[in-house]
């Protein structure tokens, strides 16, 4: 008998299973993860190609596109490398890399060349995750980034995308990272992100507002045109800071909400906390004046229009019988006082009555004639009529103090002339001008009288012959005349005439006396004797 | 009875004519009876024309009798004392007389000049009587007009005494007081 023996031809084969052996478990057991992306669409994806990176490093590989079973979207499943396994966590993101233009700039333009690749944000979560959606969009802030991230929320529209930086005195601090629709509040809901060492700048009474490129304002001042650098115009911006004088107080941190405001302006006038609500009634239209309208004392801007008309209910047969407007009013006391001299509402209420008492009123005025917006004027008027006591418990009883209010310069002037066409209605013009015709009349009549007459002398000065005669007349008269002069002898006999007679008065004049002191003198004489005169004593 | 009425009235004639007193001549005197004697140096230096316009006396002087003062405020006539003539015209002829011996080169006229280049001089006396048996006043006051329009204006009032009771003597004071006066004023024009 002999042993049966293997031959040593089967040694190589058997040496090359066991090397194929090896070599299947080294590469089975140096696999990654399989990863599997959900995404609408795989545009510039390409399996087997396209690779998954991570800060720049390559770390997986796309093995495999595919359509989901309703077709719907797209499937891709990706090999991430062993290494790099723990990358997949709950909270890591993923999204395309591929040439994008936008706010912040341009971007992924190396994948033009090398295209598109899938790139890895790892999260801090511990969970492992194998299936992700893949985002839209690239995530704007770096999570490690040092900053602080804020919530803004604004009321009006949609002012700013995702991606507008947050701007401080011409610096980037920061971006716009989300921009939602809250359908609970009806806001707006930003998350904006402002890297350190910016984020010392803010307090928690940090104002936010809109930088807008070109800021034109037409108002009561006028026409305003404000430029801002062509970057600001390009991609806009949010900016922050604080209202005049005002200081700030505490830190922010991370989840702190503000407000956004469309402007600088709405941002500072909202920071008016120290104010004093009134009313005014207008007897007249408020055309043009409506809420923001100014208040203003002689330039000064001291106070706000709140709502013009004032719509809540406020039963008055006052008003409605003169259809009488009430507005609603802030006397905002932080425009023209200092901090510190602020007063209270009960001071202010004491300064105003006593202003009251001295003419103190509202008139609307208009303050752009361009654009016809109107303000509240507040003056002292010396002609101010008295305060309507039913229109103070109007006020009253609707939880405000009365600001009286008289007609606007434009409608006292109608007013007066109205009332001068009344009084010149009331004027017997017609008799008047009956009589002044009249007397025209008659003054026509004279003055063809008078033209006749002229006319004929005129004739007569003309004729030669006329002249000669009267030449001779005025000659004659002069002669006359000369008879009656100073010198001539009929004034020398005239005047010795009158004197003779003076005389012979003069003579009469003791005669007469004694006739009317003794009438029979005439017959028995009177008396004829000089009195004796007292003897002077002087000496 | 026709007689008797004659008789009747031949007795009444002859009762009238015989209480009839006889007629008595009253003095009369005249201030310009005169001529004027200046006792002051006159104006040489003054030249043109003067109208002097007749004085103007107060009402009761304006009397034939010369009046005499017995009272504070109480006047009389002395019916057997008279002037000549009115006394303004007397006053005013003899001022006119006065002024031209005062101002040789001045061309004095009684009546009104024509010339606008005149002086006009006006007089009123206010006080032209006896004061008692042997004194007298005499006061008034003057304006004259220039021939730029401006006026000189002035007063004078004098007194002096006369022998008493001879009216000659007092007529005569009154009259040196006016002379003088005149010619003072005369003195005083430039």
């Amino acid at each position: 008998m002999s042993k049966a023996k293997i031959s040593s031809v089967w040694f190589v084969p058997i040496v090359a299973a066991l090397i194929g052996l090896w070599m299947a478990y080294q590469h089975y057991s140096s696999l990654g993860p399989l990863v599997t992306i959900t995404m609408p669409n795989a545009d510039g994806l390409v399996a087997g190609k396209t690779m998954l990176k991570s800060r720049s490093v390559n770390i997986g590989k796309v093995e495999s596109i595919i359509l989901s079973d309703d077709y719907s979207h797209t499937i891709v499943q990706a090999r991430i490398d062993k290494p790099y396994a723990g990358m997949l966590v709950e909270d890591s993101e993923l999204w395309v890399v591929k040439p994008r233009i936008g706010r912040g700039g341009v971007s992924g333009l190396t994948t033009i060349l090398s295209g598109a690749y899938i790139e890895v944000r790892p999260g801090d979560s511990s969970e492992r995750k194998k299936s992700y959606q893949l985002l839209n969009e690239p995530p704007l802030g770096d999570p490690d980034r040092d900053g602080v991230r804020l919530s803004l929320f604004s009321t009006g529209s949609k002012s700013v995308e995702a991606g507008t930086p947050v701007n401080y005195k011409g610096f980037a601090v920061g971006q716009v990272e989300q921009v939602s629709y809250n359908t609970e509040t009806g806001n707006i809901d930003y998350t904006l992100f402002v890297e350190a060492p910016f984020d010392d700048l803010l307090a928690s009474n940090s104002k936010f507002w809109i930088q807008s490129a070109i800021q034109l304002q037409m108002n009561t001042a006028g026409l305003s045109v404000q430029l801002d650098s062509m970057e600001s115009l390009l991609s806009g911006g949010v900016t922050f800071g604080f209202s005049k004088d005002e200081l700030p107080l505490g830190k922010v941190k991370s989840g702190d909400s503000f407000k956004l405001y469309v402007s600088e302006k709405e941002a500072t006038e909202a920071s008016f906390e120290h104010y004093v609500p009134a009313l005014m009634f207008f007897e007249e239209s408020i055309a043009n004046l409506g809420a923001n309208s100014p208040i203003e004392f002689r330039g000064i801007r001291v106070g706000t229009v709140i709502e013009a008309p004032y719509r809540k209910p406020i039963e008055s047969e006052v008003m409605s019988k003169n259809g009488i407007i009430p507005v609603l009013v802030h006397f905002e006391f932080e425009r023209w006082f200092d901090p510190g001299d602020i007063p209270t509402k009960e001071e202010w209420y004491a300064d105003m009555e006593e202003m009251i008492t001295r003419g103190f009123r509202a008139t609307i005025q208009t303050g752009n004639l361009l654009t016809g917006a109107r303000y509240i004027d507040l003056d002292f008027y010396d002609d101010a009529a008295p305060v309507s006591e039913p229109l103070t418990k109007v006020a009253h009883n609707a939880g405000f103090k009365m600001m009286p209010t008289m007609p606007s310069g434009l409608t006292r002037m109608t007013e007066q002339i109205s009332s001068i066409m009344n009084k010149i209605e009331d004027l017997p013009l017609e008799t008047t001008v009956a009589r002044l015709n009249a007397v025209l009349g008659n003054a026509n009549k004279a003055m063809a009288t008078f033209d006749g007459a002229a006319a004929k002398l005129d004739k007569i000065l003309v004729n030669e012959e006329s002249d000669a005669d009267l030449a001779a007349t005025l000659e004659q008269l002069q002669k006359t005349l000369a008879t009656y002069d100073s010198s001539s002898a009929l004034h020398q006999d005239l005047r010795q005439t009158v004197q003779s007679l003076e005389h012979v008065l003069w003579e009469l004049k003791p005669l007469l006396e004694m006739v009317n002191q003794k009438p029979d003198a005439l017959i028995f004489g009177g008396q004829v004797q000089d009195p004796v005169l007292k003897k002077d004593t002087s000496e | 009875m026709n007689a008797l009425k004659i008789y009747a009235a031949m007795l009444a004639a002859t009762l009238v004519i015989g209480c009839a007193s006889p007629p008595q001549q009253p003095n009369q005197y005249s201030l310009i009876a005169s001529p004027v004697e200046l006792n002051g140096v006159t104006n040489s230096s003054l030249s043109g024309l003067l109208e002097v316009r007749r004085v103007l006396v107060a009402d009761y002087l304006n009397d034939p009798r010369i009046m005499a003062q017995v009272g504070d405020n109480q006047l009389i006539s002395l019916p057997r004392q008279r002037w000549a003539s009115p006394l303004a015209g007397e006053l005013s002829a003899l001022t006119v007389e006065t002024f031209a011996r005062a101002l040789p080169d001045v061309k004095v006229l009684a009546g009104s000049s024509p010339e606008q280049e005149t002086m006009v001089l006006e007089i009123e006396v206010n006080r032209f009587h006896l004061i008692s048996d042997s004194q007298l006043r005499v006061a008034g006051r003057y304006q004259l007009k220039q021939p730029d329009g401006n006026y000189i204006t002035g007063q004078f009032q004098r007194e002096a005494s006369f022998v008493a009771n001879n009216y000659d003597d007092a007529v005569d004071q009154m009259r040196t007081i006016w002379i003088d006066e005149m010619t003072r004023i005369a003195g005083d024009l430039k």
